[in-house]
C-alpha cells in the first residue's frame, strides 16, 4: 500500500456526541484506529452515525466527549480550516459562481498559494482526475459523474492529509457505480493518502476498503479487513448486513460441526462445544442443490442475471439461501446439501 | 474553541454586524408605530408626549372623520380582490401547468405594472378614460394593476409544485374529474397560500395612494387620499389619531400575512 | 385530436385574460398618454416641444438629478444594513431572529404618506428626538424631516422591508454543505464571505438593488407628504397636473419617468444575464 507522505494517522478515542435537538446520542463511545495510507470504510444502515462521525472528523462537530487524534495532536482545537483535511459531502457542493478550475483552486487560494504555483497545482490535479478537457466550463453543465471527479480533485488539490468522502457514489447511476468506483479506488491508491469513506452500501465497502468499520446506532459493531469480517463476523447484525446472511439457530454436533434442521451436518468457522446451541449464519455459497441432503420448499425465488437466489425452507423451520442456474417453481419441493468446502460463520451462543 | 454540540459557523462578525443593524432597523421600524400612539393621545402634542394629558378625544374624533372612507377602502379591496381571484387564478393555473409559446411572455408581462409607477399609471388611465372616472372603475383598474403581479406571483409556484401537481394526478387516477380535484385536492393544498394572497392584496389595496391620488373623487375617496389630506391640513394630533385607526387595520394583517409564510416582493 | 385542440383553444383563451386587461389599462393607456405629449399644450402639429422643455429646463434637471440622488443612496444604504441583517436573520443561532423578521416586515404595507408622517412626528418641528434634545439641552436639534435627509430617511424605511426579503431569501439558498467545503478547504470566516457568500448572493443583490432603484423613482407618496421645496420627478407631474393644469407636460414627464423605471429593472437584470455568460456560468 502506498502512502503518501503527508498521509496522517487518526484516532477517534471514546467519542460522543448528540445533536443540539435530538433526544438520542448520535454517537456513543466510538474508538477507531486509522493508520496513516488506509482506505477506511464507515458502513452501516442510515441514521447509524456515519456521516455524523465524518463531520466530528473534520471539525464541523464538536462531540461532546472524547478526542480525536490526527498525527499525534489533539484535533478538536483545530477549526476546520486548520486541519489540513478534505472533506467532499454527499452533494458535492461546488461552487456555483466559479469554473472548474477555479473551484479546483479553490483551497490553493484560500491558502494564498502564489498564482503561477496554484495554476501549475490545478492543472496536474486536472490531468490526475482525467477533467483536464472541463477546466473552463461552469458547474452547471457536468454530469454527476464528472461532479464527483471536481468535487475530488479540489479536496486533493490541497495536500491533505486525510481524505473524507460522504457517499461519493450515492448519486451516480447505478450502472455507472462500479466503473467509477474502480476509478476512485485507483485514484485512492495512486495518491496514498489517508481515506475515510462512507457508505451504506455493503458491497461497495468490501470492495473499496483495507479496514471496514460497521455501525449501528452510534456503536461501533465491528472492525476489521473485508476478508476478515464476511468469514468471522462478530454477531448477527454484521453478518445479516455485509453478507446478506440468514441467521439462524443450530444444535453443535461435534466441536466443528453443527447440525442444520436436525439433519444438515455442517463445518463451522471455529471451535464450539458439542451440544451447544449457537447461532450461525447462512450465506448461499454454503448451499447447493443436490440429490441428496435436507429437504425444503421453495419460498422465494428472484432472477439475478444467470442465477436465481432461492430461498428454500425445511420441515424445521429453517430457511437456507440457495442459489439455482435452472428456474424452479414457488413451492416446489428440492434437497439441499452442505457445501463442505465452506464454513457457517457462528455468530453467536 | 467553545464546546458547543453543533458549530455550522464560527464567532463571525458579519453576523454580529448583521445582527446589530437588524436590531436598528427593526427599533426604526417598531418606533414610529408606538410614537403615533403617544401623538394621537397627547392633550397638546407641541408641549411634549403626554404633556397636556392623555386623551382619547382625538381618536374619537379621527374615526368618526375617516369611517365613511374607511368603508370605502374595503369594499374597493374587496371588489379588486375578487377582480384578482377572476383574472388571477387562471393566468397563475395557465402558467404554472402548461407550455405554450408565449408562457416566458406572459409570465413577464405579469411582473411589467411593477416597473410602472403609480402616478403614471393614474394619469394614464384618466387621460385615456375621462368619463369613467365618476363612477370609480377607474380606481378600480389601478388597484387591480398594483395588486395583481403580487397576486400571480404568489400563487403560480404554490401551483406549480411537485406535490400539488402529483397530487392531483394521483386523484385523477382514481377517478376524480376536474371540479372534483379542484375542491378536494388542489384547494385544501394551496388554501393557505390563496389566505396569503388574500391579505396581501386586501393590505396592498387599503394603503395604495399613489394611483388613488389621481384617481378618486370625493364620492370614491380611499382612505388613505384622506389620510393624505389630514397630513397636509389637519392638527398633527387628529393626523396621529387617524393614522392609528388605519395602522390598526394594516398592522395585524401584515403579521398575520408574515405568518402564513411571508409576502412575495416581486421578483422579475 | 379533438380534445387536444380543444384543450389547446381553452389554454389559450386563458393565457389572454391577462394580457388583454393589461392592454386595456395599462399599455393603451400609456400608448395615449405618450401621444398626447407629442401635442403641445395649445395644439398644434406632433413636436418633441414638451420633451425639450422638461430636459432642457435647469428646474425640471434638478428634480430628475434629485429624484436619482434619492433612489441611490437609499438603495445603497439599504444594501448597506439589510445584507448583514439579512445574512444574521437566515441564520442558525440567535432567538430574536423571528421577532426581527416580523418587524421588518410591517412597513411592507404601509404606504409611502405614513412612512412621511413617521418621520415628521419623529424629526419634524415637533418631532419627539427634537423635543428630548430641547428638554435635556434647551435647543432643538435634528429637527430635519423636511430637508434632503428627512426625505432620505423616508425612503430608506420605505426600501428596507423588500430589500431585506429579497436578501432573506437569497441566503436560505445557499447551502450550508457548500460553505462548510470552504471552510474545510482553508477558508477563513471572511474568505467565506468574501469568496463564496457575497458571490453566490450577487444576483439578487442586483435584482433588489434594481427594484429598489426603480421604486424609489416612482415613489410620490412619501415625498408628498415629507417635501417643502425639495422636488422631486414624481411631485412636479403631479403638480403639473392638479396645479398647474399642465396635462401634457405632466404626461411627458410621466413618460420619461417609466422609460427610466423600466429601463432600470429590466436593463439591469439583462445586463446580469450577460454578465453570467461571458463568465462561463451559462444560463438557467
Amino acid at each position: 500500500m502506498k502512502t503518501s507522505k503527508n498521509a496522517a494517522s487518526l484516532q477517534f478515542n471514546r467519542i460522543q456526541f448528540t445533536y443540539s435537538d435530538g433526544k438520542q446520542a448520535a454517537i456513543k463511545d466510538v474508538f477507531i484506529d486509522v493508520e496513516p495510507g488506509e482506505i477506511v470504510v464507515f458502513v452501516g444502515p442510515s441514521g447509524c452515525g456515519k456521516s455524523t462521525l465524518l463531520r466530528i472528523a473534520a471539525g464541523l462537530l464538536i462531540p461532546q466527549q472524547g478526542s480525536l487524534v490526527i498525527d499525534g495532536e489533539d484535533a478538536l482545537a483545530l477549526a476546520p480550516e486548520k486541519r489540513r483535511i478534505g472533506w467532499v459531502p454527499q452533494s458535492y457542493a461546488l461552487f456555483e459562481h466559479l469554473n472548474i478550475a477555479e473551484n479546483v483552486g479553490f483551497g490553493l487560494k484560500m491558502q494564498k498559494v502564489p498564482k503561477a504555483q496554484r495554476e501549475k497545482q490545478v492543472q496536474d490535479m486536472l490531468k490526475l482526475c482525467r477533467i483536464e478537457e472541463y477546466a473552463k466550463r461552469s458547474v452547471r453543465a457536468l454530469s454527476g459523474g464528472q461532479r464527483q471527479r471536481v468535487a475530488i480533485a479540489r479536496a486533493l488539490a490541497v495536500n491533505p492529509r486525510i481524505l473524507m468522502l460522504d457517499e461519493p457514489l450515492a448519486a451516480l447511476d447505478p450502472q455507472l457505480r462500479i466503473a467509477i468506483r474502480a476509478d476512485l479506488e485507483e485514484l485512492l491508491r495512486a495518491s496514498g493518502v489517508t481515506t475515510l469513506f462512507v457508505t451504506h452500501d455493503q458491497s461497495e465497502a468490501l470492495a473499496v476498503a483495507d479496514k471496514v468499520v460497521v455501525l449501528r446506532d452510534g456503536h461501533v459493531e465491528q472492525i476489521g479487513k473485508p476478508d476478515d469480517l464476511w468469514r468471522y463476523p462478530a454477531n448477527s447484525f454484521v453478518a445479516e448486513f455485509l453478507s446478506n446472511a440468514i441467521t439462524t439457530k443450530a444444535q453443535a454436533d461435534s466441536s466443528r460441526t453443527v447440525l442444520l434442521g436436525g439433519e444438515l451436518c455442517c463445518n463451522v468457522n471455529r471451535e464450539i462445544k458439542p451440544g451447544e446451541k449457537v447461532v450461525v449464519a447462512l450465506r448461499k455459497e454454503n448451499f447447493y442443490i443436490s440429490e441428496q441432503g435436507i429437504q425444503g420448499r421453495i419460498i422465494f425465488s428472484e432472477y439475478n442475471g444467470g442465477v436465481y437466489q432461492l430461498k428454500v425452507e425445511t420441515k424445521s423451520g429453517n430457511v437456507l439461501p440457495v442459489s439455482s442456474t435452472t428456474e424452479l417453481p414457488i413451492g416446489a419441493s428440492i434437497l439441499v446439501d452442505f457445501n463442505s468446502a465452506s464454513e457457517l460463520s457462528v455468530v453467536g451462543v | 474553541m467553545s464546546k458547543k454540540s453543533t458549530v455550522k459557523q464560527p464567532k463571525d462578525q458579519i453576523r454580529g454586524i448583521g445582527r446589530l443593524f437588524a436590531w436598528v432597523s427593526a427599533t426604526m421600524c417598531l418606533l414610529p408605530l408606538v410614537l403615533v400612539f403617544a401623538v394621537s393621545t397627547s392633550e397638546v402634542w407641541q408641549r411634549g408626549p403626554w404633556a397636556g394629558g392623555f386623551t382619547l378625544k382625538y381618536l374619537a374624533q379621527g374615526w368618526q372623520t375617516i369611517s365613511p372612507y374607511a368603508w370605502f377602502s374595503i369594499k374597493l379591496a374587496l371588489l379588486v380582490l375578487l377582480l384578482n381571484f377572476i383574472i388571477g387564478i387562471p393566468t397563475s393555473w395557465v402558467l404554472a401547468r402548461h407550455r405554450f409559446p408565449g408562457r416566458d411572455l406572459l409570465f413577464s408581462l405579469t411582473n411589467v405594472p411593477i416597473a410602472v409607477p403609480g402616478i403614471a399609471m393614474g394619469l394614464a388611465l384618466i387621460i385615456t378614460y375621462p368619463l369613467l372616472r365618476r363612477n370609480g372603475s377607474l380606481l378600480v383598474a389601478g388597484h387591480l394593476l398594483y395588486t395583481l403581479p403580487y397576486f400571480i406571483g404568489s400563487l403560480t409556484p404554490q401551483l406549480n409544485q411537485r406535490s400539488v401537481r402529483d397530487v392531483e394526478w394521483v386523484a385523477a387516477t382514481l377517478g376524480a374529474n376536474f371540479p372534483k380535484r379542484v375542491m378536494y385536492v388542489i384547494f385544501p393544498k394551496i388554501r393557505t397560500s390563496l389566505l396569503a394572497a388574500t391579505i396581501m392584496v386586501v393590505t396592498l389595496s387599503m394603503g395604495e395612494f399613489n394611483v388613488s391620488f389621481f384617481l378618486f373623487n370625493p364620492q370614491n375617496k380611499p382612505l388613505p387620499v384622506e389620510l393624505y389630506s389630514a397630513y397636509i391640513t389637519g392638527r398633527i394630533e387628529v393626523a396621529a389619531a387617524i393614522t392609528l385607526c388605519f395602522l390598526c387595520f394594516v398592522v395585524p394583517a401584515a403579521i398575520l400575512l408574515e405568518r402564513l409564510g411571508g409576502a412575495k416582493v416581486g421578483n422579475v | 385530436m379533438k380534445q387536444e385542440t380543444m384543450k389547446q383553444i381553452r389554454v389559450g383563451l386563458l393565457a389572454l385574460i391577462f394580457p388583454v386587461m393589461l392592454t386595456g389599462f395599462l399599455f393603451w393607456p400609456l400608448l395615449s398618454l405618450g401621444l398626447q405629449s407629442l401635442l403641445p399644450e395649445q395644439g398644434g402639429s406632433i413636436s418633441l416641444s414638451l420633451y425639450k422643455e422638461v430636459l432642457m429646463s435647469k428646474h425640471y434637471l434638478s428634480s430628475f438629478w434629485n429624484t436619482f440622488l434619492l433612489s441611490l443612496l437609499s438603495t445603497l444604504i439599504a444594501l448597506l444594513i439589510c445584507i448583514p441583517a439579512g445574512i444574521y436573520i437566515e441564520g442558525d443561532e440567535g432567538k430574536d431572529r423571528k421577532l426581527l423578521a416580523v418587524a421588518l416586515t410591517i412597513p411592507l404595507s404601509l404606504p409611502g404618506i405614513v412612512i412621511g408622517f413617521f418621520v415628521i412626528i419623529t424629526f419634524g418641528l415637533t418631532g419627539v428626538v427634537p423635543k428630548l434634545f430641547e428638554i435635556f439641552t434647551g435647543t432643538r436639534h435634528l429637527a430635519f424631516a423636511y430637508t434632503f435627509y428627512g426625505m432620505l430617511l423616508g425612503y430608506v424605511y420605505f426600501q428596507i422591508p423588500r430589500v431585506v426579503l429579497t436578501i432573506r431569501g437569497a441566503v436560505s439558498n445557499i447551502s450550508q454543505d457548500v460553505l462548510d467545503s470552504a471552510r474545510t478547504l482553508g477558508a477563513s470566516t471572511m474568505q467565506s464571505y468574501w469568496h463564496v457568500i457575497l458571490p453566490t448572493l450577487k444576483p439578487s443583490i442586483i435584482s433588489a438593488a434594481s427594484l429598489s432603484m426603480a421604486t424609489g423613482f416612482g415613489a410620490f407618496g412619501t415625498a408628498a407628504t415629507l417635501s417643502r421645496g425639495y422636488r422631486v420627478v414624481p411631485l412636479e407631474i403631479a403638480t403639473a397636473f392638479t396645479e398647474n393644469f399642465q396635462p401634457k407636460l405632466a404626461g411627458a414627464m410621466s413618460i420619461i419617468l417609466v422609460l427610466i423605471t423600466t429601463l432600470m429593472l429590466f436593463g439591469v437584470n439583462k445586463l446580469a444575464d450577460l454578465d453570467k455568460k461571458t463568465r462561463g456560468e451559462g444560463s438557467q
